[in-house]
């Protein structure tokens, strides 16, 4: 066992390897970085120096072009020189005079001491030397060759290096043909030679070097034949002008490179047989060669000086790095040690409990290989199972599971495996056979390298046995309380520090909670989110509930929570102190009906004992069991009196109490409606059916009172009839007024017939009038009218003009009586005609009017809006005339404006029926003091001459909208216009 | 007036004022309408012309008037009278009537159609208004009309 459980450990830790690979790894990091760095510095230090190289050779050539150009110019003054010339050529023919040849000599001298020429040698035409005095015969031999080719070509010619044969003399030649030119031609004369020695200029110009520098030069050569010819004296080599040779063969060498055409940076070897770098060009226009150099040796001096920086700083870093990490390494592996060393003895100490625990664990222990095989197992299994620890290290897991769960081993260990670990129950099989649920812990573990099931068992027989019996019983509570028909609920109440109960949370409630209350979803919340307010409005709720949660005596109430209009009846425990649970029962409508009962209860009473009428009822025999106040007045007794009588019975009481009666005169009247209340009890009795019937009292004052009685039965619940019950109304009065209406209307009656056939004759008469005056007033104004135009027509030569102003005074006045009739006429006309009722369209017909009125003389001074104009009902060419008489007036009234601005419009006032149009105007207006005047007949408030008319047509409107039910008025100013108002009443039917 | 001058009438005027048949005889004059024209001056005068009763009774009927001009209020029988009975007759309903009258009453002038009137004109109390009337009622009941044969 000591040896399974105890050996696991990890084993790990670094090899100085890694360490090894580190330092390497930056050392050749830095190698690489220091070897990139300097040949890179190289390749910057060799650019520096070829660009050196070229920018001295090329300053070089250019300055040795230079100077050959000023040579060639100073033969060009001598060739352009005819003055010398001319004493040169009198010289050549032996005719210059002594002057001639001292000018020769001078300008020799100048030419000798000024520049670099050091001999001139004078040929004449037929290529005869002339010597000046003094002068010896040399060899011209290569001078005189170049002085033909001169003289032939007419051109300057500038020799090459040359060399003196005898003397060694190094020179250049300059030769100038020379001419005599006048007027007609130009005739030769022979060439001059200048000679250069280069020693003087040229050759330092070639050699200097602008830069200090050890072993740079340049020098200039040229190929001749199979060799190159080095033309200057070199700076290791003396006497090398003209004289030192190499052959082409030898390529190393950069003037063999050049004398074979290369151009450009060339390294080789030079004439020393030393490294070089050079730079090789061409020298335009000549056949020279421009070499510059420089020793290899010294452009590497700063390089290798670099070289050895670089490499210094290379190794210091590589050194610095490995020391670094070395110490590194060094202080992580110590503090290593330190943990590691700790780690074991805290494993060491861990063992020794693990081992304790799982010898006297109480859960069952098992180890198996990987092919589920027992290896191992401990004191507990042993027990359990009932095998030996033999018989079990033989056993497998698939023997200690019962049959039926085999089958999921396979699958349980595939999730194990996926896991690492698992727990879920089965079953498990002992070795008498007996099952056992067990719930299993089972991990994979690894044990040096090998896989190991390690298992750990639990027999679960009680717990679930214990747990079925929870789930049984918690299922049956359960079910009681979620289908139980009251509310129930299980709160916390809070408390602030006062213990005041501040609000409570619910922590559970069953379905009828939420049946009955119609709050969801509660649990978890507080009171005051589900009821909002609840708090102010049911504080009684709160104290009970505080009550109870804090002293534990339980509550049973009922309650009216404002917040929900609710009433509950609710029995409140609490189970714990600051809970409570509260199961409950809504009662609104119990409490609602009892309230409504008791309302309908007193207004019952209040009905039965105010009304003024008296009720009675009796029971099965006929006695009276109730009687309201009423009731009592009339009899003149008190309600315990009447009670338990017969009416026969009461009377024969009523008699008694009178002593001798006053009813004596009408007793028989009286006893018959006695009886008929008896007789009428019985007859309800029997059939049920309702009795209504006035009845006859008389009083003892003698006159007669009269009743209004129903009676009906008392129907029980089970629908027997059990009494009859009756109200009396004393109906005195109604008949005594009922019989004077009757009287009243029928004189009235009466009096209508009389007044309508006054009427009737009375419009006969108008209409006849009317007729009559339509029809004969009319006549003798035409009499008038015609027989004046006649007068006017037949006698103008016999009439003065005073005669026949008076006789147009006459026909006017008879027109004008004609129009007054007419108006008269249409006004009483209104008055009989009938009215005949349609819908009216108001906006058509204004718009109608109005085109009617206008002319076109007037229309440009009208502005005319019309608002919108509700419909009418009334008589539509009556209206037709309200209209146009209204707009007519409007515009008659406002024609004197430079504009007239007329409006039409409708008011509503409170609803749609009312109506009220209106005809706007900016006319001359009408002082508001004679309104009153304004729809009168023939009533003007102007002068004819101002405006015309008869003053009838407001009149004829006014006639009109009073038949139909309207008012019309008008508000106004004078000179500022008028508005007239009308409304009628448009849905009365008039026939 | 003979009754070889009654066979002849072209304009009946019935009218009882004499201003009036004056103006009328005067307008007529006046448009250069200058047919026969014959005036009677009561209802029961008219309606013995053209049943040819009293005075009438020789008149001959194959001459009856070209058109009749009516005044509704007449003494004894009154216009509306003496146009039913003209219309209602079938030789007389033919002759075209024009009712001439100061009424302007719409009685009169609905019962003048339903009686079948062929034109209804209303005096005018203007002189010259009245001769317009009269002249475009001769023109066109004399010479434009096409009376059946």
């Amino acid at each position: 066992m000591k040896h399974f459980f105890s050996s696991l450990n990890f084993k790990w830790g670094k090899t100085p390897g890694v360490l090894f690979l580190i330092i390497i790894l930056f050392s050749v990091s830095i190698l690489f970085l220091g070897y990139f760095y300097y040949s890179n510095q190289v390749k910057v230090i060799k650019e520096q120096k070829q660009s050196e190289l070229t920018s001295i050779s090329k300053l070089k050539i250019n300055q040795i072009l230079r100077w050959k150009k000023e040579r060639l110019g100073d033969a060009a003054i001598i060739y352009n020189n005819q003055d010398l010339i001319k004493n040169i050529a009198n010289w050549f023919n032996n005719k210059s005079s002594l002057e001639e040849r001292k000018n020769i000599s001078l300008w020799e001298n100048t030419l000798k001491t000024t520049y670099e020429y050091y001999n001139i040698i004078y040929f004449d035409k037929d290529y005869k030397q002339h010597l000046r005095p003094g002068e010896k015969k040399s060899d011209y031999s290569q001078v005189l060759e170049m002085g033909k080719k001169a003289i032939q070509s007419k051109n300057m010619i500038f020799s090459d290096f040359l060399i003196q044969e005898n003397e060694n003399i190094i020179h250049l030649d300059l030769i100038i043909p020379i001419y005599l030119k006048n007027d007609k031609d130009i005739s030769n004369v022979g060439f001059l030679v200048l000679q250069i020695d280069p020693q003087l200029y040229l050759y330092d110009l070639i050699q200097s070097w602008p830069t200090n520098s050890k072993t740079s030069e340049t020098l200039l050569i040229r190929k001749e034949g199979d060799s190159v010819l080095f033309l200057n004296k070199l700076r290791f080599k003396e006497d090398a002008a003209l004289n030192f040779k190499i052959p082409l063969d030898k390529q190393e060498i950069p003037a063999v490179q050049g004398g074979l055409g290369y151009e450009g940076i060339f390294e080789g070897v030079d004439y020393r047989n030393v490294k070089t770098l050079s730079y090789i060009k061409r020298i335009d226009g000549t056949t020279w060669i421009m070499i510059a150099k420089v020793d290899r040796d010294e452009i590497y001096e700063p390089i290798k000086e670099k070289a050895l920086q670089t490499g210094l700083i290379t190794v210091i870093l590589v050194l610095l790095v490995a020391v670094g990490i070395y110490a590194l390494w060094k202080s992580q592996k110590l503090e290593n040690l330190n943990k590691l060393r700790a780690a074991e003895l805290e494993r060491l100490a861990l063992t020794k409990h693990y081992e304790y625990l799982v010898n006297y664990a109480n859960d069952i222990i098992l180890l198996a290989d990987e092919n589920l095989n027992i290896v191992e197992a401990n004191e507990r299994a042993i027990q359990h199972y009932g095998y030996s620890k033999e018989e079990l290290l033989n056993k497998s897991f698939w023997d200690i599971r019962s049959p039926e769960e085999r089958a999921l081993l396979l699958s349980h260990i595939e999730q194990v495996e996926a896991a690492g670990g698992q727990i879920f129950e089965t079953i498990h099989i002992k070795k008498d056979g007996i099952k056992f649920p067990a719930e299993i812990n089972l991990h994979v573990i690894s044990i040096e390298g090998k896989k190991y099931f390690q298992d750990i068992i639990r027999d679960i027989t009680e717990r679930k046995a214990a747990l079925f019996a929870l789930e049984q019983s918690e299922k049956h509570f359960h079910s009681l309380f979620e289908n139980m028909l009251n509310g129930y609920a299980y709160c916390k109440m809070i408390f602030n520090d006062n213990n005041d109960p501040q609000d409570f949370i619910y922590l559970d409630a069953n379905k009828s909670f939420e049946r009955l209350t119609g709050l969801k979803e509660v649990k978890g919340k507080k009171v005051s989110e589900v009821i909002p307010g609840i708090r102010q409005t049911d504080p009684g709720l709160f104290e009970r509930y505080g009550r109870v949660s804090l002293s534990g005596i339980p509550e049973v109430f009922e309650i009216n929570v404002e917040a929900l209009n609710m009433w509950f009846s609710i029995s409140v425990y609490s189970p714990l102190k600051e809970y409570f649970v509260a199961v409950f029962d809504v009662i609104t409508e119990r409490k609602n009906a009892d309230i409504a009962l008791r309302a309908s209860e007193a207004l019952y009473h209040s009905l039965v004992e105010n009304i003024p009428a008296s009720i009675f009822r009796k029971n099965r025999e006929g006695c009276y069991e109730f009687v309201n106040s009423r009731f009592c007045q009339l009899k003149d007794l008190k309600e315990d009196e009447i009670i338990g009588k017969t009416p026969i019975e009461l009377s024969e009481y009523e008699a008694a109490k009178e002593a001798g009666g006053k009813f004596q005169s009408e007793s028989g009247l009286r006893q018959q409606t006695i009886v008929h209340g008896s007789e009428h009890h019985e007859l309800i009795m029997k059939t049920g059916q309702h009795i209504e019937l006035e009845e006859v009292y008389p009083q003892p004052d003698g006159t007669i009172k009269y009743y209004h009685v129903i009676k009906a039965p008392i129907i029980s619940h089970a629908g027997e009839i059990i009494g009859s019950q009756g109200i009396q109304f004393d109906v005195t009065d109604r008949k005594m007024a009922q019989r004077e209406i009757e009287k009243l209307n029928s004189e009235l009656e009466d009096r209508i017939k009389q007044r309508t056939i006054q009427l009737e004759t009375s419009n006969k008469e108008l209409e006849a009038f009317s007729y009559s005056v339509s029809h004969d007033l009319r006549a003798p104004l035409r009499a008038l009218d015609g027989f004046a135009k006649i007068l006017l027509e037949d006698y103008s030569h016999k009439l003065d003009a005073e005669g026949q102003r008076l006789c147009n005074i006459i026909i006017s006045n008879a027109k004008k009586m004609g129009q007054l009739i007419d108006d008269l006429l249409a006004f009483s006309r209104i008055g009989r005609q009938g009215i005949s009722q349609s819908s009216i369209d108001m906006n058509a017909i204004v718009n109608e009017v109005f085109q009617e009125l206008i002319t076109d003389k007037i229309k440009d001074q009208i502005e005319f809006t019309v608002q919108p104009l509700p419909e009418s009902y009334g008589d539509l060419s009556m209206m037709r005339q309200v209209w146009r008489n209204l707009i007519g007036n409007a515009i008659k009234f406002s024609s004197t404006r430079s504009k007239s601005i007329i409006e039409v419009g409708a008011l509503s006032y409170d609803d749609e029926k009312n109506i009220v149009y209106y005809v706007r105007d900016n006319g001359v207006g009408f002082n508001m003091q004679y309104a009153d005047k304004l729809f009168g007949v023939f009533q003007r408030l102007h002068r004819v001459n101002e405006f015309e008319g008869t003053g009838v047509g407001l009149a004829i409107v006014q006639r009109i909208i009073h038949r139909h039910g309207g008012q019309i008025w008008a508000e106004s100013e004078e000179n500022k216009g008028a508005t007239f108002y009308f409304n009628i009443n448009r849905l009365r039917s008039e026939s | 007036m003979n009754t070889e001058e009654l066979n002849i009438v072209d304009i009946l005027l019935i009218e009882d004022n004499p201003n009036d048949v004056e103006l009328t005889l005067r307008a007529l004059k006046k448009v250069n309408i200058l047919n026969k024209i014959h005036v009677l001056s009561d209802g029961a005068e008219a309606l013995d012309f053209f049943f040819r009763k009293g005075k009438y009774s020789n008149r001959n009927s194959k001459n009856e008037p070209k058109v009749i001009i009516l005044d509704l209020k007449l003494p004894k029988v009154n216009g509306l009278e003496i146009l039913r009975n003209l219309k209602g007759d079938e030789n007389l309903k033919t002759i075209p009537v024009v009712v001439l009258t100061s009424s302007r009453e719409e009685q009169d002038v609905v019962e003048s159609y339903k009686l079948g009137v062929n034109s209804y004109i209303v005096k005018p109390v203007d002189f010259e208004k009245f001769i317009e009337a009269v002249k475009e009622l001769g023109f066109y009941w004399l010479l434009l009309n096409q009376p059946p044969k």
